[in-house]
């Protein structure tokens, strides 16, 4: 990790780290950008990582370049948003596992909530829930009261979840963090951003942080002004 | 409205269409409500001859950008579109639960055979068999005209089914080539001049002297620095090879034709502190970090200033202008924080690099190191035709002139203006560029590969 400020053993020991994954309509990039926009986070390094694409570009919330992956912190709600950028190269997975489990234990992350989404059809009834959640013995129960998930079983495989669902059996199965639980939630690809905002409120209840849920009228990322493409030309209809 | 535990409403109409050749789409025009733009597609391709598209189109589009769920898509086909299916549409979307509308068209069937991307149709159509077997009027009566069509596999922007379906958290398997073992097995090496491992050895931090960086990637950048500032007068300091680690070791200083992809590494005689690296050669974004590694590990980070050249497609040039009108080449620019504020970007004459568009390969590297290690920095991205771009291994051609004027402008900004460059550039070392054919050096290799 490269940062301007300190980041020794201990800082973040009570923090919950939130880690989206590249999945189904990036919906947890998405809703991870939701979170430090409405939870006013501020960026605080990058996680020079080998195992991400490449990626470099404008800040999306108007500062700095972002790159592949960068750390979000907010000490007043003592959370940190680990944002990717990108994919995570084909021929490099386990070493992105080893890398993120090692940061983790680094940085002594109290708690770790993965963000992630999965295909519509691989829900078990469509009257389920579309909001999954598994959670780790550290982290048995993850939703507060009045929140409808589908509760996930660890070993279950989804299909669209990218590396958010080894990432999530491999920080289960380690001593630290002490809890882990993984989000979910079941779409399709098209415009997602209202999936992400789904996804962003029901992080903000499992954290019991209010304040992270979207603001309506709040301007969205720049980087999501053209996420979907530009307009189609009028002389196609 | 019916409605079903699917939460499908069903509305039921009798209407005969012909056939007739739809219109082709751009692929980028997909991007957006995906399915519903597709969907358009095929009702444009059943309209009568005649009858104005127009309505059914911009229903589909807004019915799927507003429907706020998009787990399924909307399709009808009607003789009278301007009247019968925008109200039919308008109906249903004002219960505030639409799914899926459909309308009866023995024709249907054939349309489908040609969706081949659209998951969500695949969901409808489950659906829609599952009501096929209970339900007794005519609207399910396309479905015995043909072989039903087949469930279409889901298609993600984001993710490869094969990655998390069939990875089962085992060790990589292999770098781009598929031979190699990334995480085990280095994939570029660095060979240094004699010259250069002496200067090493002799300084205290073991640096080159360089207080300025110009790397370009791609032929068209390669070809621009090497008009406007490397010059006749260059020594060769070292080069980088990418994806031949078995033997361990790069290419040789002499291997300068264009199929032996070495990354080369020069000084300037005339301006000494001014080092220029062509990475000709594509470079996987697999090998990216190392690269940038290798190529910093001999200088002195903390005193240098840095600028990468490189091309995207025009194509994935992201703007509120239709692809279809945008006019390259398109020179933009990002700069990292440290070169912002040094102040060194005032008044330079090249647009910054408007959001959501990305830098992608070794120039986002470079620029991403540059910017987590403070260093000035800036990539200047030209937008050119695809043919122009940075692409497959095998294509030898010499650079597109227009592609290389594309750079003028950065002539003008930090740091490539205190590399004092020519413009314009001597015409002799240009056709020389353009000329250059593979083997040029006068091996005759390419008659044994």
């Amino acid at each position: 990790v490269l940062s301007d400020k300190s980041i020794g053993p201990g800082k973040w020991s009570d923090y919950t780290c939130v880690l989206p994954s590249v999945s189904v309509g990036n919906v947890g990039q998405l809703a991870a950008d939701l979170i430090i926009s409405s939870g006013r986070l501020y960026s605080v390094g990058y996680w020079h990582s080998a195992s991400l694409t490449p990626v470099c570009g404008p800040g999306p919330f108007g500062g700095p370049p972002c790159t592949a992956a960068e750390l979000w912190e907010s000490e007043q709600r003592r959370i940190v948003v680990l944002q990717l950028r990108s994919p995570v190269l084909a021929c490099r997975r386990r070493r992105f596992l080893d890398e993120a489990c090692n940061l983790i234990a680094e940085c002594g992350f109290a708690r770790v909530l993965l963000l992630a989404s999965a295909w519509d059809s691989s829900r078990r009834e469509p009257s389920c829930p579309s909001l999954g959640l598994a959670g780790s013995p550290g982290w048995p129960n993850p939703a507060p009261e009045g929140l409808e998930f589908e509760s996930l079983e660890p070993e279950r495989r989804l299909s669209g979840v990218g590396l958010a669902g080894p990432l999530f059996r491999r920080l289960a199965a380690d001593s630290r963090p002490t809890g882990t639980a993984l989000a979910c939630l079941f779409c399709s690809e098209g415009d997602n951003s209202g999936h992400a905002g789904q996804l962003a409120e029901a992080v903000a209840a499992i954290l019991g942080q209010p304040g992270l849920a979207p603001v309506p009228g709040r301007p969205l990322p720049s980087s999501w002004r053209l996420l979907y493409g530009s307009r189609p030309v009028e002389g196609l209809y | 409205l019916k409605t079903d535990p699917f939460e499908v409403a069903w509305v039921q109409g009798s209407v005969q269409v012909r056939r007739r050749r739809s219109q082709q789409w751009p692929g980028e025009r997909l991007k957006s409500a995906a399915g519903t733009l597709v969907l358009a597609r095929l009702l444009d391709g059943a309209a009568p001859d005649g009858a104005s598209s127009r309505p059914v189109s911009r229903a589909a589009v807004a019915l799927g950008r507003g429907a706020g769920r998009p787990s399924h898509i909307a399709f009808f086909a009607a003789a009278d579109r301007a009247a019968g299916a925008n109200s039919t549409v308008a109906a249903a979307a004002a219960a505030g639960r639409l799914t899926v509308v459909i309308l009866e068209n023995p024709d249907m069937s054939r349309c489908w055979r040609r969706c081949y991307s659209l998951s969500q149709a695949s969901c409808c159509l489950e659906a829609f068999a599952r009501q096929a077997a209970v339900a007794t009027n005519s609207c399910f009566s396309m479905a015995a005209d043909g072989p039903f069509p087949k469930r279409l596999p889901e298609f993600s922007r984001a993710v490869d089914d094969s990655e998390d379906s069939d990875w089962d958290g085992g060790e990589d398997q292999g770098g781009d080539s598929g031979r190699l073992k990334a995480s085990d097995v280095r994939s570029c090496a660095m060979r240094l001049s004699p010259a250069a491992r002496q200067q090493l050895a002799a300084g205290d931090r073991r640096v080159l002297d360089c207080s300025t960086l110009l790397v370009g990637v791609g032929p068209a950048a390669c070809g621009f620095l090497t008009a406007c500032v490397l010059g006749d007068d260059a020594e060769i300091l070292g080069l980088i090879s990418c994806g031949f680690p078995e033997a361990g070791l790069a290419n040789s200083l002499g291997q300068t034709a264009l199929g032996d992809f070495g990354c080369f590494l020069y000084r300037l005689k005339c301006n000494p502190q001014v080092l220029v690296c062509h990475a000709a050669a594509p470079v996987p974004p697999a090998d990216c970090h190392e690269f940038v590694e290798l190529l910093l590990s001999v200088l002195d980070v903390e005193s240098l200033d840095l600028a990468v050249l490189g091309t995207q497609p025009l194509t994935s040039f992201q703007s509120a202008e239709p692809a279809s009108s945008l006019v390259g080449p398109l020179l933009r620019c990002l700069r990292s924080s440290a070169m912002l504020g040094q102040g060194k970007a005032a008044g330079d004459a090249v647009q910054q690099l408007e959001p959501p568009n990305l830098l992608t390969g070794l120039p986002a590297q470079l620029l991403s190191v540059c910017q987590m290690r403070r260093v000035p920095a800036a990539a200047f991205v030209a937008f050119v035709a695809e043919a122009d771009c940075d692409g497959e291994p095998h294509r030898l051609l010499p650079p597109d002139p227009a592609a290389m004027a594309a750079f003028r402008p950065a002539l003008a900004c930090q740091p490539l203006r205190y590399c004092r460059p020519a413009w314009p550039p001597n015409s002799d070392r240009v056709m020389r560029l353009l000329c250059r054919q593979p083997g040029a050096n006068g091996s005759s290799a390419y008659l044994y590969t």
